[in-house]
């Protein structure tokens, strides 16, 4: 049982997140009445891309060639090291949310770096706005996972899903709430999504994220791709299981597994189809108009931290 | 129409001025020219409407540049011209009026007669790749000849500062679209100059015309510009029936009007639809393409093609629309009219979607009026300008047409100078169906035979803008020169304005505002 | 076990090697190579003496005294190394041993243009005036050490006179910091006042004696006065000209250590010597700290010059040093003595790895600078695959000031974000308030800087060279190359073992630590935090290695085609690589209230009248100068008037002057009587 949860706990993020993209992109097709890719598309695309050979540009340097790997790799240890499904890991897993939103930041360095690395303008501007907005973003992301952090008297992800768990609902739910505002806020900017980004673009001129891999091919395109779906599940299981923890496991029984697993996807789906939704029906902001809404996460999450002090 | 009465009243003197239907011309010595344009544009305030240049040596008339002035009210084309027999040089207009910076550059490259005082006579269209010395448009350039490749280097315009790099973007783009070359320089976000790199579709149209017969040439039209080919063919043809002096029966002419607003429709649909998805609102961009959709198959069944080919012919058209299908597409635009009219009030209270829209690529108006804007580009900044009320042509002249413009110069006014016009073209289109006389649908006519040593101009609104043809016949009656001016190549001129200040993510959208064709400017 | 003597050979060796190096160059100074290999040789043996010594200073707990009254009445030569001196003496050893291996293979592209003897003087000088500013325990002696550093960075900076921006820079860096020490003399002489002495024993043992007006008064001229000399805004103008005006292994030391001997002062003053429970002043020193750090990174991202754009981080990394060291100000005001701890050691720490990368990083710049003769980072590019090494260790040194685990930078940011999370946990209002600020800013702080170094590296090394000086680059010598290896080991190792020192560091802050550290992590008593340097770094590398090695095994056979990045079909240029003005440029107007950007249009058109066709279109962006505008201006202009109202005094006229006589003369009698 407990190799199994722990296959799960390190494995599920790398495995599951193709999927839940996929299922955002066919949320988004629904909308727009057609068809759609099957939701298991992003798997495929992943094995179409490990078969290909790959171009790599002369001005290019090893920078480009590690960076994918030292992302992926970046990815996969935030992946385990968030709570899941199950509590029981909290003891032995150091989650310290600041040494994760520190490896986030990590990897989003060499992303950017790969960018410039090639030397084209596509890559140079994209590296520009995602470190733009990723210096922005930081203050909402930090402070809004700090309150409640500062509610559970704790830094650690799995004491905080805990704490928030047994609160059950209280006197602190608007201000969960308003936290967690500001912490979709943070998402969204993160994982160049709408509106801050559109990931189905095909225009270079306004891409952020796609852009700096414009010039990736190949295994180290899929790398760059699965991390990026990474990175969304990740920050999709923090939304989740940070705010609304509920149904996540205590222990390693097979029946409070199995119901975790299942209220997670639950709440996996709603929160998908929430983000789906949204990119179909408004626009892309204009680049800086972003700021102001970065500003007010952090703003709010500043807020959210005073009143919590207060009403304890 | 008295041709007296107006000679008298633009031109300098009635010595030379020869009238062919209704286009005037008159031979100006190359001294004057300068004075007589002026007086037309500046003081007459005529639009210009093409510059083009005829090589005319074998008849021994030299090289013919020809200035064409439309008159509005008076439905009549005006076209002072000089002659140059023992030179190649000719005085440039460019600092006067601005549009004329396009037409001479191009006359330069394809005749190779020089502009004097030009800023910039560089190549145009034809690429660093293409030898020095060699005008194809010239009589003496044979249609099929393989010129060797030169390679000389293409310089852009640089904007000097520390910290200012350059963006180039194209010909080969990410998305399936035309290939054009972008060079921004940028300081950051905020573009401070672009310079753009045309001509990677010219195939040598203009000298092709002269070489096909009749029926190709009609298809050729057709071909200029993939998505106006019904316009672009009814002004050719228009053209060579008042050359070949056939008049179409009334219920052509209403069946060309018909056909002409459904191609209108089905591009400002697309181009709504587009201009939303371009800055993300999926949901606009999808309706958009879902009504140009079903309008293309009415086309289809109207037609059996989707984008009006093979309908014009010289005389009329191919294809009818009887009673029973008029009643259906009567009732069909109805239910589209209310489908459109639903996505765009869920449009118009989008917050995200306005606020991309607005205040984004402003055109000012007296810049449009400078470089002899055109079409939607000029309508989006309060220039009342239109074929179809200005140089009344097919039965244009017994419809009732109100010209959309917008005040706000802005990506938005360009938007709802489309919105405005899709309703107008689904009033047309029943005010046609409904007033549509009986009679033939072509003259039948075996053989055309043409008015020899002649010339016409025609003007037809395409969903761009206006698109003019002007067409010269030789001595034979075949046709010896077919010059195109379509919209695009005009607007061309004015997109390097509307961007400066915005920034980079915004050019898609600004570029798809205006959605210039790149094939008809390159031709 | 290092005995007291042992210490005391330690510390004589020390200043014997400086003194030996400092006179050697001056006797050897006709000899470029000579001197050089002198005086670096004896610096390092003068830092490693140091580090020996201060390590076992701080392990054993000793203290180190020396003193020799003078013949001056009231001087003595006297000095007092107790755990917290040591700690700041390892500071100092540890860079100065690296620079100084640097500086060998460095210092040779000065052969036969400038004086190398001079150089090494007045190198080793300004290495023992730093060791004598953290050891001094008398004023008098201490304000002379001070002078002594300050005179011999002075000459540092204007070494390469033929530049005449450095005889500026100098110039301006010898009047602020006169001014500066004109506050700390004024300090002092309060101090000497309430106190009745200028030893620092006698003033710690009579401090309570000081009334509390006396006491806020010494903390404001304190805070001016080091605060002048550790570059926090708005007292900074000196430090970006200055620190890029000096050889760059003489700035890695001005950066990496000499600021932070003002940090040194105001912890010895105002933690160590003088009653500090007075709240306000923790609550200054922390919004100095915020305003620093996010000021400090901003205008560091407006730079591209290389050298400046790192003295810019300097003031960003003072200001979060600053962050620790007011929490702990306001914890112990606040009857928290334990959180208190954590703000030095948090503070401490952050000095020290601050110290280790921020020198890596001039190390390298310095490498940069003298293979392409060139500052400007608009000029640079495509310098990794022509300098490889260079290119590793400043990378790193990107990496640790963008506080990325498992460097040291995250190590001491953790820590200062871990005083900041408890003070906001506090009951006290205001204290809270500002520690959410405080925190805010940090957090903006850290994103920033990832951000300016993406931009420092990238458009340094990557990409294509986009001048012709970046084309001829070549890597540096053996000296220079183990210089920055040994700081970018250390900059992974003090991360990795962060957990040992910190319990180290609780050892020198004094008092019941608020860290426990099992397991070589670092984990707040409290139960509120706990991070694994170690384990971070050991599953970084698992998991990468993993990821390669499976991706071989899924993939390895895949062809690897060269290519050319991606044109669209026309041709690339360097001009197409973005710009270093360019990357920040967003940011800078999105933060444009603060930091006022500036664009300047020059166009020439060739049709003057309708402006449609220019013929030449130049742009400068840049950003406008604040404190010139509206601080150092209006001062200069008040001075320059006072001093021509007061030249009226000096008529030339000898009537006048003894007029002037007899008017004194009549008041000190009446003053007499």
């Amino acid at each position: 049982m407990e190799i199994l949860s722990w296959t799960i706990q390190l494995a599920f993020v790398p495995a599951m997140s193709p999927l839940f993209i996929g299922i955002v992109r066919k949320i988004k097709a629904l909308m727009q009445n057609r068809q759609g890719a099957d939701i298991f598309q992003p798997y495929r695309d992943l094995r179409k891309l490990f078969h290909k050979d790959e171009v790599i540009s002369q001005d290019a340097s090893w920078i480009f060639s590690l960076a994918p790997y030292l992302v992926f790799a970046t990815t996969l240890i935030i992946g385990a090291g968030i709570p899941i499904f199950t509590l029981f890991f909290g003891s032995i897993i150091p989650s310290d949310f600041l040494a994760l939103i520190y490896l986030l930041a990590f990897g989003t360095f060499w992303l950017a770096l790969s960018g410039i690395d090639v030397g084209s303008s596509f890559g140079g501007f994209g590296s520009s706005r995602e470190m733009t907005l990723s210096a922005i973003a930081e203050g909402g992301l930090i402070f809004s996972v700090l309150s409640l952090s500062i509610l559970s008297h704790t830094t650690n992800l799995f004491g905080i899903s805990s704490f928030i768990l047994s609160l059950g609902f209280s006197r602190f739910a608007i201000v969960i709430g308003l936290a967690f505002f500001a912490f979709l806020i943070a998402l969204l900017a993160e994982n160049s999504r709408f509106p801050f980004d559109n990931p189905a673009t095909h225009l270079e001129l306004t891409m952020v994220h796609e852009a700096m891999i414009l010039e990736y091919s190949g295994k180290r395109l899929a790398l760059m791709e699965w991390a990026a779906a990474n990175k969304f599940l990740i920050f999709i299981l923090l939304a989740a299981n940070l705010f609304f923890p509920w149904g996540i496991a205590g222990s390693l029984g097979i029946i409070s597994i199995l119901s975790a697993l299942g209220i997670l996807t639950a709440k996996i789906l709603i929160l998908c189809a929430f983000v789906g939704i949204l990119e179909s029906t408004i626009a892309k902001y204009r680049f800086f108009r972003l700021p102001d809404l970065l500003f007010t996460s952090f703003v709010i999450s500043a807020i959210v931290i005073e009143l919590i002090i207060q009403i304890q | 129409m008295d041709y007296k009465q107006i000679i008298e009243q633009y031109l300098p003197s009635m010595s030379g001025a020869k009238t062919y239907g209704n286009l005037i011309m008159q031979g100006i010595p190359v001294e004057n020219i300068r004075s007589v344009i002026n007086h037309l544009y500046n003081e007459r305030k005529l639009p210009l409407k093409f510059i083009t240049a005829t090589d005319e040596r074998k008849e021994g008339n030299g090289f013919k540049i020809i200035y064409i002035f439309g008159i509005p009210k008076e439905n009549l084309f005006l076209a002072p011209y000089i002659q140059l027999k023992e030179t190649e040089d000719f005085p440039s207009l460019m600092e006067a009026i601005h549009a004329a910076y396009g037409y001479e550059r191009k006359i330069k490259t394809f005749f190779g007669l020089n502009p004097i005082n030009h800023i910039n006579p560089a190549k145009m269209i034809l690429h660093e790749n293409w030898p020095e010395g060699l005008f194809p448009l010239r009589k003496d350039f044979h249609w099929q000849s393989r010129p060797a490749e030169a390679s000389a280097p293409y310089v852009f315009g640089k904007v000097e500062g520390e910290g200012i790099y350059e963006i180039s973007v194209g010909p080969v783009h990410a998305g399936i679209i035309e290939p054009g070359h972008f060079r921004f320089s940028v300081a950051g976000e905020e573009i401070i100059n672009l310079e753009s790199k045309l001509g990677y579709v010219h195939k040598g149209s203009e000298k092709l015309f002269e070489i096909l017969d009749m029926n190709e040439k009609v298809r050729l039209s057709e071909r200029i510009s993939g998505d106006t080919s019904f316009t672009h063919s009814l002004a050719f043809c228009q053209a060579v029936e008042s050359l070949a002096e056939i008049k179409p029966s009334f219920r052509a002419k209403y069946l060309r009007v018909i056909y002409s607003e459904l191609e209108r429709l089905a591009n400002h649909l697309n181009d709504i639809g587009f201009i939303m998805l371009d800055t993300g609102y999926s949901f606009g961009g999808s309706n958009g393409a879902r009504l140009r959709e079903m309008i293309m198959q009415i086309n289809e069944r109207l037609t059996g093609s989707r984008f009006l080919r093979g309908v014009n012919v010289i005389g009329g058209v191919t294809k009818d629309i009887p009673p029973q299908t008029s009643g259906d597409l009567l009732e069909e635009l109805a239910s589209i009219k209310k489908d459109f009219s639903e996505v765009i009030n869920i449009v118009e209270n989008s917050d995200t979607l306005l606020n991309r829209l607005k205040d984004t690529g402003k055109l000012g108006r007296q810049i449009a009026l400078d470089h002899g804007a055109v079409g939607i580009a000029a309508k989006g900044s309060g220039i009342q300008i239109d074929a179809r009320v200005d140089f009344p042509y097919a039965a244009y002249n017994e419809i009732n047409v109100k010209i959309a413009t917008e005040e706000t110069n802005d990506v938005y006014a360009r938007f709802r100078v489309r919105i405005k016009e899709v309703f107008s073209s689904v009033e047309i289109i029943s005010e046609a169906l409904k007033n549509m006389p009986e009679g033939e649908l072509s003259e039948n006519s075996a053989k055309i035979s043409l008015k020899k040593n002649c010339y016409s101009v025609d003007i037809a609104e395409g969903w761009r803008g206006d698109i003019v043809y002007f067409v010269a016949t030789d001595a034979d009656g075949n046709i010896s020169r077919v010059a195109v001016r379509d919209p695009s190549f005009v607007n061309w001129a004015v997109v390097g304005h509307a961007v400066k200040g915005n920034v980079v993510p915004d050019f898609p959208l600004i570029n798809k505002s205006f959605n210039l064709s790149y094939s008809g400017n390159d031709l | 076990m290092p005995n007291i003597i042992s210490i005391q050979f330690g510390f004589l060796g020390l200043f014997i090697s400086l003194g030996v190096g400092a006179v050697g160059s001056l006797i050897f100074r006709n000899n470029d190579r000579l001197s050089n290999w002198w005086g670096n040789l004896s610096a390092i043996a003068g830092s490693i003496f140091g580090i020996i010594s201060s390590l076992s200073i701080i392990t054993s707990g000793n203290i180190f005294s020396y003193n020799i009254p003078t013949s001056f009445p009231l001087l003595s030569v006297s000095l007092k190394v107790d755990a917290l001196s040591a700690f700041f003496i390892f500071v100092i050893s540890l860079i100065s041993l690296f620079a100084s291996i640097y500086a060998i293979g460095y210092v040779k592209h000065f052969y036969k243009k400038y004086n190398i003897g001079s150089l090494e003087f007045f190198y080793n000088i300004f290495i023992a005036g730093m060791m004598l500013v953290v050891s001094a325990h008398q004023a008098l002696f201490f304000l002379i050490s001070w002078e002594i550093m300050s005179a011999a960075s002075y000459f540092l900076v204007i070494f390469e006179r033929k530049e005449k921006e450095n005889i500026k820079a100098g110039a301006i860096y010898f009047i602020m910091t006169h001014m500066g020490t004109a506050f700390i003399i004024s300090l002092f002489l309060i101090l000497y006042k309430f106190t009745g002495s200028f030893d620092f024993e006698t003033i710690k043992n009579s401090a309570a004696l000081i009334p509390s007006l006396a006491l806020n008064t010494i903390f404001i001229l304190g805070l001016i006065g080091f605060g002048a000399k550790a570059g926090i805004i708005p007292l900074h103008i000196w430090l970006p000209n200055a620190h890029p005006a000096a050889p760059s292994h003489v700035s890695a030391l001005m950066s990496g250590v000499m600021i932070k001997t003002g940090i040194y002062m105001l912890i010895r003053l105002f933690w160590d010597m003088l009653p500090h429970d007075t709240f306000w002043w923790g609550i200054a020193v922390l919004i100095i700290g915020s305003v620093s750090s996010i000021l400090g990174v901003l205008y560091a991202l407006t730079e591209h010059d290389i050298k400046k754009l790192l003295a810019y981080h300097s003031i960003e990394n003072i200001g979060i040093i600053l962050l620790g060291f007011g929490s702990a100000l306001t914890f112990y005001s606040l009857g928290l003595n334990s959180l208190a701890i954590l703000g030095i050691i948090a503070s401490l720490f952050h000095i020290l790895n601050h110290a280790v990368f921020k020198a890596l990083l001039f190390l390298g710049a310095g490498s940069v600078v003298s293979q392409t003769h060139t500052r400007n980072i608009e000029e640079y590019g495509g310098l990794i695959k022509l300098m490889p090494y260079t290119g590793l260790f400043f990378l790193i040194g990107s990496m640790a000031i963008s506080a990325l685990p498992p460097f040291n930078g995250f190590a001491s940011e953790w820590l200062t974000f871990q005083a900041l999370f408890q003070g906001m946990q506090t009951l006290n209002t205001v204290a809270r308030g500002v520690f959410i600020l405080a925190a805010g800013s940090l957090a903006f702080t850290g994103g920033l800087a990832a951000a300016c170094f993406v931009k420092a590296f990238g458009i340094t090394f990557l990409a294509r060279p986009r001048s012709e000086k970046a084309k001829h680059a070549k890597e540096s010598g053996i000296s220079l190359r183990i210089g920055m290896a040994g700081l970018a080991i250390l900059a992974l190792l003090f991360g990795i073992f962060s957990g040992p020192i910190s319990s180290l560091l609780s050892k020198i802050a004094g008092g019941e630590s608020p860290l426990i550290s099992e397991n070589y992590g670092m984990q707040l008593k409290n139960g509120f935090a706990t991070v694994s340097m170690p384990a971070i770094f050991i599953i970084l590398v698992l998991a990468l290695a993993s990821v390669v090695v499976a991706v071989f095994i899924a993939a390895g056979k895949r062809k690897i085609k060269n290519g050319i990045t991606w044109d669209c079909g026309s041709d690339l240029s360097p001009r197409m690589e973005i710009t270093s003005t360019g990357f920040a440029r967003s940011i800078i107007t999105i933060f444009g209230g603060i930091l006022k950007p500036t664009r300047q249009t020059d166009v020439e058109y060739h049709d003057a009248n309708m402006r449609y066709f220019p013929k030449f279109k130049n742009i400068s962006l840049g950003i406008n100068d604040v404190y010139s505008a509206y601080i150092y201006g209006p001062l200069e202009k008040t001075a320059e008037a006072i001093a021509n109202a007061a030249r009226k005094i000096q008529s030339g006229n000898i009537n006048a002057y003894i007029f002037y006589i007899f008017i004194v003369l009549i008041a000190l009698l009446l003053f007499a009587v």
